[in-house]
């Protein structure tokens, strides 16, 4: 038993930090924010082919599994960084579609960067719940789905149907005028969502994901919200203590104070339970172990909740100037909260455990 | 990254349970009052020690089996696994026995460690006194040099097992003024006209630790452990095998899941419906075995970073800080379930029902040995995070 990264990933995971240090640091992610315009950070994305990381050689991606994919997630958290095209597309729509034979090919050009690629279901929910209120007819696909992540921009959007026990994966380009997108406007300025309506929208049917294989994917789109959330926490801490260390009150830092340390310290708990958890649940998936899955309800319910109680204590350790729009502690704070609720909130997936543990 | 065993972990692994399934079933039930329990455990001491599973992470030269800290966690999960005896000799063959190994000379090697092993010495751990607790450093308990050794007069407190030990690992102080460069370590012999152990009864009622008077008790020369006044440095080995035994846990929280779902599936609410049923119920139940599987995870990253040869991480210090209000809060919640009745007095109380009410006692108990949880997060903030001491 090893529980350590190897060498390769190790630096896999300083190249993204690195990087993102270079190009996507808080004050380049606050102008894109103020200028509600995130294309800046797409196009980071694309020059560096990150969609391709955790995605197979032979499909087209830079190889690598679960794992890289979580310590690729959780530098993005750390960075605060505009992530959801990632986790839309290569966590979404390509995980999902990379399931079935040839799946891929359907968003070879996501892949190559010439198009984005979001998963058309509701984001506050399990993906694998699918879009539930979209009718199909003669190949054309017609409703409302709200709420989706990264909708706006999109060329090319998954939709999951419900279908038996299973869903039935859809292809639609967006383009046409059977196609609406609605910009939702969240307090999370770093992500964009839609409504995405479709009216009789063209689809191509690329197959059929069973139970087991929509379970699957969805795990892993929970692990990489668990891993980010995981970053998240991380940098918080690390900004907290570092501003508790500088901050002086009644003549020392107030770091001294025991209550701050019992904060921080309770933080640092948080954080190594949900590392643990994130990086078991990565690998598992990667190794198809049985609970793997279970693992990533596991990582995604603990990790999130623990980033949001991280956020918590770094606000109140910050006092008021942690409460400002100027400090960098928001951008932080409301990603915190939104990864809670992202694809299914800790809720959902204790309640998807309790089934699992046969309670009664 | 790999969480599978290894071949030769996975080979352990069936040897040790094909011996403990043919071997535990052997033995009778375990008598509740401690000198019974001793005696009681023994002969399958004795059956470990000549199975090679006594001292597992020991070095062969000592009479261990030079296992990896792997191997060593395989087999306790493995007796886990089948209902094995609880260790008695965790102070000796866990804190003492490698105590020794590391700063003991060789005519103390020689003398303690296979008994140790054997089973034939229990030990106990004269450190914490009434005023000196999370100060470890401000003990007064004296060692005054007296013809071939030394003589000892103080009191210690909390120890464990004090009543059945054969020896102790003793901190007093042989200096003046200084307060970590006095102290010394040795070993003391308890069976002497100069030490009274007095059993002080937790809140529970129960005896499971002492009062120990040291009242003109003797040291022999030989039985200094490192240098005189170096013995805080040996103190801090010892209580790093301490720290080590706790962040990898010593209670089963598999199995108290296991045993809470249970309850669980077995009761019915006011309402008469199914416990199992209830959304409260339901969340609390997977939030609790959330935490329990973060902490075995946690166990496990903590061991694979010994299992290298690393110094353990921030995890290791994080361990018993996540690990005790879990425990207390799967027992707390079981004896929700139970009701009123988990509060009857244990004796009167059905064992299985009793078990929850002395865990969940036992559990605050473990919140403040060790190092109390505040005094726990202290120790991160300063040490891993960095924060300024007050």
């Amino acid at each position: 038993m090893r529980f350590a990264f190897n060498e390769e990933q190790e630096m896999l995971r300083d190249a993204i930090r690195i990087a993102l240090q270079r190009e996507a640091g808080l004050d380049k992610i606050r102008s894109w924010v103020d200028a509600a315009d995130l294309s800046p950070f797409d196009a980071f994305v694309v020059r560096n082919a990150w969609v391709g990381i955790g995605v197979a050689e032979e499909l087209g991606g830079q190889g690598g599994g679960r794992v890289e994919q979580a310590l690729m997630f959780e530098e993005l958290g750390r960075a605060v960084a505009p992530s959801g095209v990632l986790l839309a597309g290569a966590g979404g729509a390509l995980g999902f579609a990379a399931r079935l034979p040839g799946g891929a090919e359907f968003l070879r050009e996501v892949l190559d960067g010439e198009g984005t690629g979001v998963l058309c279901v509701p984001a506050g929910r399990p993906a694998d719940e699918g879009a539930l209120p979209v009718q199909v007819a003669g190949g054309r696909l017609s409703g409302v789905i709200p709420m989706v992540l990264e909708a706006p921009g999109a060329s090319h959007l998954l939709v999951p149907l419900p279908s038996g026990d299973g869903l039935d994966l859809w292809l639609v380009l967006d383009g046409g005028s059977e196609v609406d997108i609605k910009p939702r406007r969240m307090i999370d300025r770093t992500r964009r969502f839609g409504d995405v309506r479709l009216q009789r929208a063209k689809g191509i049917r690329i197959g059929r994901l069973d139970r087991g294989a929509t379970r699957d994917a969805n795990a892993v789109i929970a692990l990489l919200v668990a891993a980010e959330s995981l970053g998240l926490a991380r940098r918080m801490l690390d900004m907290t203590v570092e501003y508790v260390g500088q901050r002086v009150q009644f003549g020392v830092p107030v770091a001294s104070f025991q209550a701050v340390k019992h904060a921080a310290a309770e933080a640092l708990v948080d954080i190594e339970a949900a590392h643990s958890g994130v990086y078991y649940a990565a690998w598992a998936l990667q190794e198809g172990q049985a609970d793997g899955v279970l693992h990533a309800w596991i990582a995604k319910a603990f990790a999130t909740e623990a980033a949001v109680r991280t956020a918590d204590r770094a606000l109140l350790l910050h006092g008021a100037i942690g409460y400002t729009w100027e400090h960098e502690l928001q951008l932080f704070y409301k990603r915190a909260k939104l990864n809670l609720e992202l694809f299914g909130s800790p809720r959902s997936y204790r309640e998807r455990m309790a089934e699992v543990l046969a309670l009664h | 990254m790999d969480f599978r065993d290894a071949a030769e972990d996975a080979a352990f692994r069936e040897t040790v349970r094909a011996w403990l399934e043919s071997e535990v079933p052997r033995l009778g039930p375990a008598p509740d009052k401690l000198e019974e329990r001793v005696e009681w455990w023994r002969p399958w001491q004795r059956r470990l020690y000549e199975a090679g599973y006594a001292g597992l992470a020991w070095p062969r030269e000592y009479g261990g089996r030079g296992a990896s800290v792997l191997q060593q966690a395989i087999f306790y999960e493995e007796c886990d696994r089948v209902g094995a005896p609880d260790r008695l000799d965790v102070i000796g063959a866990g804190f003492a026995g490698p105590t020794l190994i590391e700063h003991g000379t060789a005519a103390q090697k020689t003398r303690f460690l296979d008994r140790i092993l054997t089973g034939e010495d229990l030990w106990c751990q004269l450190f914490s006194e009434p005023g000196a607790g999370s100060d470890l450093a401000a003990l007064a308990t004296r060692a005054t040099p007296d013809g071939d050794g030394w003589r000892i007069d103080g009191q210690k407190v909390w120890t464990s097992a004090a009543q059945v030990a054969e020896y102790a690992i003793l901190l007093a102080r042989t200096g003046e003024g200084e307060r970590h460069r006095g102290i010394s370590f040795f070993i003391l012999p308890m069976r002497q006209p100069g030490v009274d152990v007095r059993p002080l009864r937790q809140m529970l009622g129960g005896a499971e630790f002492n009062e120990v008077f040291l009242d003109g008790a003797h040291v022999p020369g030989d039985l200094l452990v490192g240098q005189l006044g170096g013995g805080w440095k040996v103190a801090m080995s010892t209580l790093g095998y301490e720290r080590a035994a706790i962040a990898t846990g010593r209670v089963n929280t598999l199995r108290l899941l296991d045993e809470l779902i249970a309850l669980v599936r077995d009761t019915r609410g006011a309402d008469g419906l199914l416990l199992g049923q209830d959304a409260f119920v339901r969340q609390r139940l997977a939030e609790l075995y959330t935490r329990m599987t973060l902490q075995r995870l946690t166990g496990k990253r903590i061991l694979s970073t010994l299992a290298e040869g690393g110094a353990p991480g921030p995890e290791a210090s994080t361990a018993k800080l996540f690990t005790t209000p879990l425990v207390e809060e799967i027992c707390d919640f079981a004896l929700s379930v139970i009701g009123i009745e988990g509060q009857e007095e244990p004796a009167d109380m059905d064992p299985a029902r009793a078990k929850w009410l002395r865990l969940a006692y036992q559990a605050r108990g473990t919140s403040i040995a060790g190092g109390t949880t505040f005094i726990q997060r202290n120790i991160l903030a300063e040490r891993v995070l960095g924060m300024p001491r007050d």
